[in-house]
């Protein structure tokens, strides 16, 4: 029985060959490694930024087991080259369009969501020294937890509107790359706490870490302990 | 019976007894801790404690917050951004050009002077008798060119090198020589009529930085080395240094929470990662980067366990960048350049319940309450109102 606030940091950091230092495509990695170099993604390509072949991958794509229960509470990115998310559950994708398509712009924008949260907008066109000051933040209003049910699978797709060039070097000089990021928070409810967690949802409550103990004290008061 | 509010830090530029380093050599590198998660409480690594924190049979520890060091993650654009102003830094863009030249017609009367072309081929002056500006500094010279039957007279300004360049000038300054001034300068300068020498500064004349497109370093790939230098800027973002081959402006930190043998933040996948990033969580907390992230209940500490904050650092965010023999905190051996030491931070925040006030954390715990100063505080209402 557990319940924990977790997070994954996703980044488009490769491992360093002689080859990719002039093109820019550094190859994927298992975990995190030391001084990651930025590396290339084309307009538009969707990168699973829990287990993809861009950056730090995990050895399995994301699923709730039978006994978890997982609340995605905020899917963020960087704003750098027009940085998006899209969460999918299954093969269901959040925040579509108003007439129910779903495509690339449709995605969690980072200017919404931004990671970290006050980046500078000029981080992405590179007048930030010269203009500090526009700093942005999370929209919280659009800030709403998604549920993955016992068995479901899970991705967080980063989508960039624009290019994502990978850092280069010709001889004793570097041209620098863009790094773009995810970050995304996450509740995993396991055990008894993923049965309660399923059942305020059958119920129409929001799942949380305090709406979870607060069924706990029911239950007990029912048994005949103390309730708050 | 004692509820007490926390807060441990840490810092890398520390001694073990938590007073600053005496000696900067005595910092620690990139490459000692690279990718390696070590414990901020017995490390041996900036401050420690003399023993690995854990609670006793009457304690209960509830950790409410946990901070480090955040990271920048900028565009290719955005370094090239941070490189061209600390390029525009060190090429102070009021001080006057080393080989800045007068334009003759417009600015240098000539009608008054004679040359003197058996004499030395250029005079030095003095500082301007009166300058419509605040510029200080940088000389000024007058050459002789064409030939003794059509005397031309260009003026040189003279920067350049520490303590040429002068600073303080701007465009439309009027710089004014007396016609006694001038003569007194050299041989070079024969006769006058009274005429002054005036020069009106102009754009040309001034130093600006220029827009670069590559960041030169030198080094063995794959570890390449950074180094500032007169010529080449301090990478610098907001509260740290900007590695120019990651693109990320920080030490790209994580801390991971320890509860006996079991890390607190595990992956989906089941395998142990390095934990929450500073950038989600970070210290300071400043404009630029707000916490993203909060433990939505308190991790709680029971009673008779261990417990550890391990931290791991992934990217080369000191000054000079692939250096092994440069530390966090080093001193410059070349006193022209300013390189700011970097600095590795973390914070733990956490209660701690003791005696009485342990058992009814662990009571709460039971009843699936939040272990919380006011619950705790609630639940000794409740007993004495005899309701439990």
């Amino acid at each position: 029985m557990s319940a924990r606030s977790v997070s994954r940091l996703w980044l488009n950091g490769g491992r360093y060959t002689a080859a990719a230092a002039t093109t820019g495509d550094y190859p994927g990695t298992t975990g995190y490694i030391t001084n990651p170099r930025p590396t290339n993604i084309t307009a538009g390509q969707a990168t699973d930024t829990f287990s993809d072949s861009v950056g730090p991958s995990l050895t399995m794509p994301t699923a709730a087991t039978a006994t978890q229960f997982i609340v995605i509470e905020k899917p963020l990115c960087s704003i750098n080259q027009g940085g998006r998310v899209k969460p999918i559950v299954n093969t269901t994708a959040y925040n579509l369009n108003p007439d129910g398509t779903s495509n690339d712009t449709s995605a969690f924008p980072g200017l919404s969501y931004p990671f970290p949260d006050g980046a500078e907008l000029n981080d992405a066109t590179g007048s930030a020294a010269g203009n500090p000051g526009q700093y942005i933040y999370s929209m919280n209003k659009l800030n709403q937890p998604i549920y993955i049910l016992p068995g479901q699978t899970f991705q967080n797709k980063f989508i960039p509107l624009q290019g994502v060039t990978g850092v280069t070097n010709t001889g004793d000089a570097v041209t620098p790359g863009d790094s773009v990021n995810s970050f995304t928070t996450f509740s995993v409810y396991d055990g008894p706490d993923a049965l309660i967690a399923s059942k305020l949802v059958e119920m129409g409550y929001p799942v949380s870490m305090s709406n979870v103990d607060w069924y706990k004290r029911q239950l007990l008061a029912e048994a005949g302990g103390a309730s708050q | 019976m004692s509820m007490r509010r926390q807060l441990y830090e840490w810092q890398i530029n520390r001694q073990t007894n938590g007073y600053p380093l005496v000696n900067p050599t005595d910092g620690t590198t990139f490459e000692q801790i690279a990718g390696i998660p070590f414990s901020i409480f017995t490390g041996g690594i900036g401050n420690n404690i003399t023993m690995p924190a854990a609670t006793t049979a009457t304690q209960f520890v509830a950790i409410d917050n946990m901070r480090c060091s955040p990271s920048f993650f900028l565009s290719g654009a955005g370094v090239m951004a941070v490189f061209n102003t600390g390029a525009s830094t060190l090429n102070d863009p009021t001080s006057i050009e080393e080989t800045s030249e007068i334009a003759l017609a417009s600015n240098l009367p000539n009608a008054g002077f004679s040359i003197n072309t058996g004499g030395s081929g250029n005079t030095t002056l003095s500082a301007p008798d009166t300058n419509t500006g605040t510029g200080t500094g940088a000389r000024f010279r007058i050459t002789a060119s064409g030939g003794a039957a059509s005397p031309n007279l260009t003026a040189q300004l003279l920067g350049g090198g520490p303590g040429l360049g002068g600073s303080g000038y701007a465009v439309g300054d009027v710089l004014t020589w007396d016609a006694a001034t001038v003569i007194a300068s050299g041989p070079l300068i024969t006769g006058a009529t009274g005429a002054s020498l005036i020069y009106t500064v102009q754009e040309a004349d001034l130093n600006s930085y220029v827009d670069v497109t590559q960041v030169p370093f030198t080094g063995a790939q794959p570890n390449p080395v950074y180094s500032p230098s007169a010529t080449q800027p301090e990478l610098t973002f907001q509260t740290t240094h900007v590695n120019p081959f990651t693109s990320i402006a920080g030490p790209m930190m994580f801390m991971q929470l320890l509860i006996n043998t079991t890390s607190y933040f595990n992956e989906t996948d089941g395998t142990v990662g390095p934990g929450l990033p500073g950038t989600a969580s970070p210290c300071p907390e400043t404009a630029a980067c707000r916490s993203t992230f909060e433990f939505e209940s308190p991790v709680y500490i029971l009673p008779g366990q261990q417990w550890d904050v391990q931290v791991t650092v992934y990217n080369d965010s000191r000054g000079i960048i692939g250096d092994s023999t440069t530390t966090y905190n080093y001193s410059v051996s070349d006193p022209s350049l300013t390189v700011t030491p970097e600095d590795l931070c973390c914070l733990v925040q956490y209660t701690l319940y003791d005696g009485p006030d342990a058992l009814i954390a662990t009571k709460l715990v039971e009843m699936g309450i939040a272990v919380r100063p006011e619950n705790v505080d609630w639940y000794k209402r409740q007993l004495l109102e005899g309701t439990i």
